[in-house]
C-alpha cells in the first residue's frame, strides 16, 4: 500500500492536469486547488531546508571529530542565518531607498580618471547593510571565479585534436569575440564585422541544433511523464517498502 | 629554431596558478582603464554601431505599446548576475515609466525580490513616479513555474500582494491575458516557463533578457517569434542602455554596463589568446614527435 498509494495519487493528479488542459472549465476549480497545495509544499521546503542546514551544522560544530576549521565555519553558518532572520524579522526586507546622493572620488594620488557615482542610499539595516553590503558582494565575487576557471579550462580544453574540436574552439573563440566591442575593433582591419559572424552562428547554426535539442528533449518529457502517470516509473517514490 | 623552442618552452611552463594570475593582474587593470575617456568613447562608438537585432527588436516592441498598457515584470535572478542583470532592468523601467506604462513588478527568486525594488524604487525617485499609482511591488512570488500557470487562471491569487494594492490601473486586470507584456529577466529557466506557459498557452507577449550563457538557448524561441526578442548578457544591456539613452551619454561618463564592457573585451581576447597558444604548443608538440619518429 505504502507504493501504491503515491503511484495512484500521482497518475490522478497528472491526469486532472492534463484534462485542465482540455476541458479548462470543467477541472479549474480542483486543479486550482492542486497549484495551491504545491505552492504551499513549495513553501514548506524553504522550512525543511532551513531546519536540515541548521541540524547539519550543529552536529558538525559539536562533533568532536571535526577540524577546528569546519567547527568555526559551521558555527559562521548557524549565525549568520540566525542573526539575517532576526534583523530580517525586526526591520522587514522592503528597502528604504530615501535620496539619490552622488559622491565623486576624484584622488589625484592614487587613480586620476576614477569618478564614482552612488546612487541611491538604503536606510533599511536588512537591505542596506546585509544585502547589499555582504551578500551582494560574496555571491558576486563567487560567481566571478568562474572567470579564472573558464580561462584555465579553455587554455587546457581547447585544442584542434580533430575536425570537430576545431570547429568548435573556432566557434568559441568567433562567439567570444564577437559579443565584444574589441572584436570588432580588431577585424575592421581585415574588413570583416566579427559580430555578424557571431550573429549568424548564434541565431542560424545554434538555433538550428537548438529546436533539435528541445524537441527531443520534450518527447522524452512525454514519454517520462506518460511512464509516470502508468505506475512504470517508480524511481520518484524511492526504494522502501 | 632555437628562439621557438624557447618560446615554446616558456608556454609550457604555463600552469593553473600563472593562467589564474595573469586573468587576476589583466581584470584589476582592465576594470582600472575602463574609466579612461579615449577608452570609453570607443566602447560606446563600437557598441552603438552593433546593436544586437534581437535587443532592438524588444526595444521597439516596447517602444510600440500604446501609452497606460498594463506590463509585467519578472525579475529572477541574484546578486551573482547583477552586473549582467541589473541594466536590463533598469533600462526596461526607465523606458516603460518614459512611456507611461503601468508596471506590476514582481521576483520568482527570493534574492531577485530586494534588487528589484531597489531598481525600481531608485529608478521611480529619479522619474517622478509613485509606487500604487505608476507600478505596483509584487514582491517574492513562490512556486516557480506553478506559479506562472496560476498567473493564467487568475493573476491576483499568483500574486497575493496585488489584492492588497488599490492601484486604479490593477481594476481591470484580472488574467495574464490582459497584460500587454510580460518582460523576464532570468538567471534561470524561468523565461523560458513563462514563454511555454504564459506565451504558448494563453498567447501572452513574452520578451526579456539573460544571462549571455543563457542566450543560445533562448535564440529557437525568438526565431519562432514565440520570444519578441531579447537583450542578452551584458552586450544585450549595453544595447539596452543605449537605444533608451541615446543622446543624453555623455561620451566621457558611459553607464557601468559600458564601463564594464572594456573589462569583458579583454578577459574574452586573453581567453582566445590562451587558446592560441595551447594549440602552437599542441602543434610543435606533435611535430617534435613526428621528427623524432623520423629519426
Amino acid at each position: 500500500m505504502k507504493r501504491e498509494l503515491p503511484l495512484f495519487i500521482t497518475a490522478i493528479t497528472g491526469i486532472l492536469i492534463i484534462l485542465n488542459f482540455v476541458f479548462p472549465e470543467l477541472t479549474g476549480g480542483i486543479t486550482e486547488t492542486l497549484r495551491d497545495w504545491t505552492i504551499m509544499i513549495a513553501s514548506f521546503a524553504i522550512l525543511l531546508g532551513i531546519l536540515n542546514l541548521i541540524i547539519v551544522n550543529l552536529r558538525k560544530s559539536l562533533e568532536p571529530i571535526t577540524h577546528l576549521e569546519d567547527r568555526i565555519f559551521s558555527i559562521i553558518v548557524i549565525l549568520s542565518l540566525v542573526l539575517t532572520t532576526i534583523i530580517g524579522l525586526i526591520y522587514g526586507i522592503k528597502s528604504n531607498i530615501q535620496s539619490f546622493v552622488v559622491f565623486k572620488i576624484n584622488n589625484d594620488y592614487i587613480f586620476p580618471l576614477i569618478e564614482t557615482e552612488f546612487l541611491k542610499r538604503d536606510t533599511n539595516i536588512f537591505t542596506g547593510v546585509i544585502f547589499n553590503s555582504v551578500y551582494t558582494p560574496l555571491n558576486s565575487a563567487t560567481f566571478s571565479l568562474l572567470a579564472f576557471f573558464i580561462a584555465s579550462a579553455a587554455y587546457r580544453a581547447f585544442r584542434a585534436k580533430n575536425f570537430e574540436a576545431l570547429i568548435l574552439l573556432l566557434s568559441a573563440a568567433i562567439i567570444m569575440l564577437g559579443r565584444v566591442p574589441i572584436g570588432d575593433y580588431i577585424f575592421s582591419i581585415f574588413g570583416i564585422k566579427i559580430s555578424l559572424i557571431s550573429d549568424y552562428i548564434i541565431s542560424v547554426l545554434n538555433a538550428a541544433a537548438q529546436r533539435a535539442i528541445l524537441i527531443a528533449i520534450g518527447i522524452g518529457t512525454i514519454i517520462i511523464s506518460l511512464k509516470l502517470l502508468f505506475g512504470v516509473e517508480k524511481s520518484h517514490i524511492g526504494k522502501g517498502d | 629554431m632555437g628562439l621557438v623552442s624557447a618560446i615554446i618552452g616558456l608556454f609550457r611552463k604555463i600552469t593553473r596558478r600563472t593562467i589564474f594570475l595573469i586573468v587576476a593582474l589583466t581584470l584589476s587593470f582592465s576594470i582600472i582603464f575602463s574609466n579612461v575617456a579615449f577608452i570609453q568613447k570607443i566602447n560606446l562608438y563600437i557598441l552603438s554601431k552593433s546593436i544586437s537585432w534581437t535587443s532592438e527588436k524588444a526595444y521597439n516592441y516596447i517602444e510600440s505599446l500604446p501609452e497606460g498598457s498594463v506590463v509585467l515584470l519578472s525579475a529572477d535572478y541574484a546578486p551573482s548576475t547583477k552586473v549582467e542583470n541589473d541594466p536590463v532592468v533598469q533600462g526596461f523601467l526607465i523606458q516603460a515609466f518614459r512611456k507611461n506604462l503601468k508596471v506590476i513588478a514582481i521576483s520568482l527568486w527570493p534574492d531577485g525580490a530586494v534588487l528589484l525594488e531597489n531598481n525600481i524604487k531608485a529608478v521611480a525617485l529619479k522619474m517622478n513616479k509613485k509606487e500604487d499609482e505608476d507600478y505596483v511591488i509584487g514582491g517574492y512570488v513562490v512556486g516557480g513555474s506553478v506559479a506562472i500557470e496560476k498567473m493564467g487562471i487568475n493573476l491576483k491569487t499568483a500574486i497575493p500582494l496585488l489584492k492588497h494594492s488599490n492601484a486604479e490601473f490593477l481594476k481591470n486586470i484580472r488574467t495574464a491575458k490582459d497584460l500587454k507584456l510580460v518582460f523576464c529577466v532570468a538567471a534561470g529557466d524561468s523565461l523560458q516557463s513563462y514563454v511555454k506557459i504564459l506565451g504558448a498557452r494563453y498567447g501572452v507577449n513574452i520578451s526579456g533578457g539573460c544571462t549571455a550563457v543563457m542566450a543560445a538557448e533562448m535564440y529557437p524561441y525568438i526565431m519562432s517569434n514565440q520570444l519578441i526578442g531579447l537583450f542578452a548578457g551584458l552586450k544585450g544591456a549595453c544595447d539596452y542602455q543605449i537605444l533608451e539613452l541615446k543622446d543624453q551619454i555623455d561620451p566621457n561618463n558611459v553607464p557601468e554596463s559600458v564601463k564594464n564592457m572594456f573589462a569583458q573585451s579583454i578577459i574574452h581576447l586573453l581567453i582566445v589568446i590562451f587558446i592560441i597558444i595551447a594549440n602552437v604548443v599542441y602543434f610543435y608538440e606533435r611535430y617534435e614527435i613526428k621528427r623524432k619518429i623520423k629519426k
